[in-house]
């Protein structure tokens, strides 16, 4: 081997050395002058994941004291300001020192009203009251990994958010000694809400926080509960509006939706509901439970004949009809159908009959229209009669073709 | 035996009789044979010539397959000469609106991070239903109709509903 | 000027040579009991012509990949013109075709056509079988359903059970692990490319022999009679017009099925989701049920011993007889294949199948035995089965 090429060698494989020297000694090292990871270095791993070493908050910022000096003595003198491990009934505060900031918060776009969220919520009224075993900040967003929301690892993302506040809302001692039910987490799990976030993983779906706040976070009050469920359900909510039932509601008489729906395990809406909870309230036999029973009969008619037309439509698309035209009048129909649930808030027969009738419209000019095709593919079974006669004649003619040439072949022996 | 002991003139008549009929059987199944293969002939030539005609499937415009169109993602698709905008917002929930802007017409583009239809030209902003939030459109976009049809996406454009 | 074309096409094609050659084996003799079951074979030809006319004009229009295979199929069925006819001559035509090559075999088999010196055009026949069979397995696949999907993955998931070759020839087969879209390519390929030329190389072979040794009589072997004007049949015209009686009815019961029982489209293959009650065509049902009862490379071996006793049975069966009414052995255990080849067929066809017979619904399980439906909904659907129970009724009314 010649000099120049141990040479080449040596170079590049120096290179990479150094390199990953450098790379090693700065990997996890987010507050490399700070002096305070010389002893705190399981903190400083923590914290490397934290979204605020990304944006330079340093642990002085939190913890006071003084980085730089690298005597332990000095560095936490009180001069510095050293504050240490901060007490639970001072993290919102601390935390609202930049959080609450307008002129800090708005290069990210953050909202600042959190911490006066927190004082109006259950969790900050106890805590101002002196109760210490209430959520703080840290209990939901974590101390030194702090994360953003939209990072799915993030305590705070929202599939995690029913497991987060269960830590402490499932705990049935816990709940015990405030009184609250330990139960919310648990029913929610088996709720409709629940399927969608969790199984389905639709983020749009409701988590704990979307109805309760997060920051602000208590249960939603009755008269409330209907602008909560609306923020989602538009449509329910303005048609529950001109309801018979609107007026108790807003007299605060009536829950509203939970009424029917319940709150926490809500199941996927459908019309058991008519039959398990109109008789909570109204006798059967009256003016209610008739119009229960009509909107029980229109909705499942109305399903019914969408299913046969369907299956009708679905044998047609099997045996080859060019149906393309007919699936999209399909899917119309289906639209008028769904928007049936959100109307039948109305409690009005009459509206809940016209919509069934355009359906049905729909429906009908399908099922005429696939029948048309059957018949004139019968119709064009017809043409067999002509062809298959013709092929017989000339079948026979053949056949008597074929006797000619034997009689002749005999009488010419 | 028979046919010997008749006179001529009959034989005669019974052979050209006999001769006629089989020029007939011959003729009709030689024209018989010709239809046939015509008969098959025609079909073949019609199935090989191009079905142009535009069915009555055009008032719709196939946008992509539904597992090509991500959530959350928008496409654009053009109906006669028109710009359309496609929006998947989520697992099955669509929206189309005319990409032409109703301020000085021009061409709308989504943003996905702020969830929202916005136009370059003089910053006018529409939410996901077409209204406008901001800026100088005067009017919300025209909607469309998109149905999932065997997989596929596709906006209604034309006729009534 | 006819002349002067005449001589000019004479100079430069034998024109003569030709001429006395087609003359000479239209008039070829036949034997005195050439019959209307001598027509088949013929037949077959014209079937063979039809599928190869249509096949092609379908492949004007097919596509074999996954994504366009089904949606190809479907714009042939519902926007071509004809297309649905063209297909159905092509799919019905290949049902009738195995109709009528079954005919066919029997009645060699009957008449004992396969005896010395014509062993080896029963061999090129039974080849020529298993060349069809071969034809109707890659086609089904085609057009992509899910029947046609899942009936290929049974299919070829068989042949794994082989021993030593059978995984190997398995992913051969597919093209990988799983029946996609590599499958179907080549399957296509051996069904357009492939198997047309072998079938008709087999078939020129086929009538060569026969042409050259004639078609066979009824007299035991060495004591045929010699053909001549007085005790034979000629192949032009006699023959001839006898075929032109049976082609046209064959063609009107084809055109009638295709007419009547239109091919369905059926539904998209889906990877995910296996049909119930997957069936191979008719064809392979006998051998499909008979691999239920044994295990899976005992079946292989039982379903193979029918091919090979087809292939040598010339060779086995010397006798020189020829007549049926001097074989009574040979008929004898012709009966007995046939009556179990059925047999079989039958008891696949009802298999995982529920029927109403004189009011009773029965259920026919797995291996082809019938229980009753009724109880069985009874004790083992309860409550939650109840829509499934529905449906079921449903396509019963229908």
């Amino acid at each position: 081997m010649t000099m120049q090429k141990v040479i080449y060698l040596i170079i590049p494989t120096a290179v990479l050395f150094f390199n990953g020297l450098v790379i090693y000694g700065t990997a996890g090292h987010t507050d490399e002058k700070s002096s305070c990871i010389q002893c705190h270095s399981q903190q400083n791993k923590t914290l490397s994941e934290s979204i605020h070493i990304k944006s330079q908050i340093k642990c002085v910022d939190c913890h006071g004291g003084d980085s730089t000096k690298s005597d332990k003595v000095q560095a936490k003198s009180p001069q510095t300001g050293y504050r240490g491990k901060i007490k639970r009934t001072e993290i919102p505060k601390m935390c609202s020192s930049c959080h609450s900031d307008v002129e800090k918060m708005n290069p990210y776009g953050f909202p600042t009203d959190q911490y006066t969220q927190y004082l109006t919520s259950r969790h900050g009224k106890a805590l101002v009251s002196g109760k210490e075993d209430v959520a703080v900040c840290t209990d939901c967003h974590k101390h030194h990994d702090v994360k953003s929301v939209k990072d799915p690892g993030s305590p705070v993302f929202p599939a995690n958010v029913p497991s987060l506040c269960g830590s402490c809302h499932s705990d049935f001692q816990k709940m015990n000694k405030h009184d609250l039910s330990s139960e919310a987490e648990s029913k929610y799990r088996q709720s409709i809400h629940a399927d969608l976030l969790l199984k389905k993983g639709d983020l749009s779906a409701p988590t704990c926080s979307t109805c309760h706040g997060n920051h602000g976070a208590k249960p939603p009050g009755f008269k409330q509960i209907e602008e909560v469920c609306g923020k989602c359900h538009t449509k329910q909510k303005e048609f529950f509006e001109i309801s018979p039932h609107f007026k108790p509601t807003s007299q605060g008489e009536f829950k509203g939706c939970v009424t029917c729906h319940g709150n926490h395990r809500i199941p996927q809406a459908n019309l058991q509901i008519f039959e398990n909870t109109c008789n909570r309230c109204h006798e059967e036999d009256d003016k209610a439970s008739k119009t229960r029973n009509s909107i029980i009969n229109l909705a499942m008619n109305n399903n019914n004949y969408f299913n046969v037309i369907s299956e009708q439509l679905e044998n047609a698309k099997r045996k080859g009809f060019p149906v393309d035209e007919e699936q999209v009048l399909l899917e119309e129909a289906k639209t008028y159908l769904m928007q049936f649930a959100p109307l039948q808030h109305t409690l009005d027969i009459l509206r809940l009959y016209e919509l069934s009738e355009q359906a049905k419209s729909t429906l009908n000019k399908i099922s005429k229209s696939v029948r048309e095709k059957e018949e004139s593919d019968n119709a064009r079974k017809i043409i067999i009669i002509p062809i298959a006669a013709f092929l017989v004649v000339m079948s026979l003619g053949s056949f008597i073709k074929y006797k000619q040439i034997s009689r002749n072949r005999i009488m010419h022996k | 035996m028979e046919v010997q002991k008749n006179d001529p003139a009959h034989q005669e008549k019974a052979k050209s009789n006999e001769i006629s009929r089989r020029h007939f059987l011959d003729t009709m199944l030689k024209t018989g044979m010709f239809a046939w293969v015509a008969g098959m002939v025609a079909p073949a030539i019609s199935y090989l010539w191009p079905v142009r005609k535009q069915g009555p499937g055009s008032d719709y415009v196939t946008v992509s397959k539904v597992d090509e169109f991500q959530v959350g993602t928008h496409k654009m698709v053009q109906s006669g000469g028109k710009p359309i905008i496609v929006i998947r917002l989520a697992e099955d929930k669509y929206r189309s609106f005319t990409a032409i802007c109703t301020h000085l017409g021009c061409i709308v583009n989504w943003d996905r991070e702020k969830n929202r239809i916005f136009c370059p030209c003089h910053a006018g902003f529409f939410d996901t239903e077409g209204k406008v939030i901001s800026g100088p459109p005067p009017q919300p976009l025209h909607e469309y109709k998109v149905f999932v049809i065997d997989g596929e996406v596709r906006v209604k454009t034309g006729g009534g509903v | 000027m006819k002349q002067k074309i005449s001589t000019w096409l004479s100079e430069r094609y034998p024109m003569d040579q030709v001429k006395s050659f087609a003359k000479k084996q239209a008039g070829k003799l036949l034997p005195p009991h050439t019959s209307w079951w001598h027509t088949f074979g013929s037949l077959l030809i014209f079937l063979t012509l039809n599928q190869i006319i249509t096949g092609i004009l379908l492949m004007v229009y097919y596509r074999p990949t996954p994504e366009t295979a089904f949606e190809s199929v479907k714009y042939i069925t519902t926007k071509a013109n004809f297309g649905w006819f063209i297909r159905g001559l092509h799919a019905w035509g290949a049902n009738i075709m195995i109709v009528a090559l079954i005919v066919h075999m029997l009645r060699t088999y009957v008449m004992g056509a396969y005896k010395k010196p014509r062993e080896l055009t029963w061999v090129l026949g039974v080849l020529l079988f298993g060349t069809v069979l071969t034809f109707g397995f890659t086609g089904y696949l085609l057009p992509w359903n899910q029947l046609s999907y899942w009936a290929t993955v049974v299919g070829t998931e068989i042949t794994g059970a082989i021993p030593f070759l059978g995984e190997g020839l398995k992913i051969l087969l597919r093209g990988g692990e799983a029946v996609s879209g590599e499958t179907l390519s080549r399957f296509y390929v051996v069904h357009v490319v492939v198997l047309p030329w072998v079938l008709v190389g087999l078939v020129v072979m086929h009538i060569i022999l026969l042409r050259t040794q004639g078609l066979s009589p009824l007299e035991p072997v060495g004591s045929e009679p010699k053909l001549d004007d007085n005790n034979a049949i000629r192949f032009y015209p006699e023959h001839l017009a006898k075929e032109s009686v049976i082609f046209p009815i064959f063609f009107a019961i084809m055109v009638a099925i295709v007419l009547m029982l239109p091919v369905e489209l059926g539904e998209k293959a889906d990877y995910f989701s296996t049909p119930e009650g997957i069936k191979p065509e008719w064809y392979f049902l006998p051998t499909y049920q008979l691999l239920k009862y044994f295990p899976k490379l005992l079946g292989i071996f039982v379903s193979f011993i029918p091919m090979i006793l087809l292939f040598i049975w010339p060779f086995i069966d010397r006798s020189p007889f020829r007549h049926p009414k001097q074989r009574p052995v040979s008929i004898t255990l012709g009966i007995i294949a046939l009556v179990i080849a059925l047999f079989f067929g039958m008891v696949g066809y009802l298999s995982e199948n529920t029927f109403t017979f004189f009011g009773k619904k029965v259920h026919f399980d797995i291996y082809g035995v019938p229980r009753n439906a009724i109880i069985q909904s009874d004790s083992e659907k309860h409550g939650i089965h109840d829509s499934e129970k529905t449906k079921e009724e449903n396509t019963e009314k229908k």
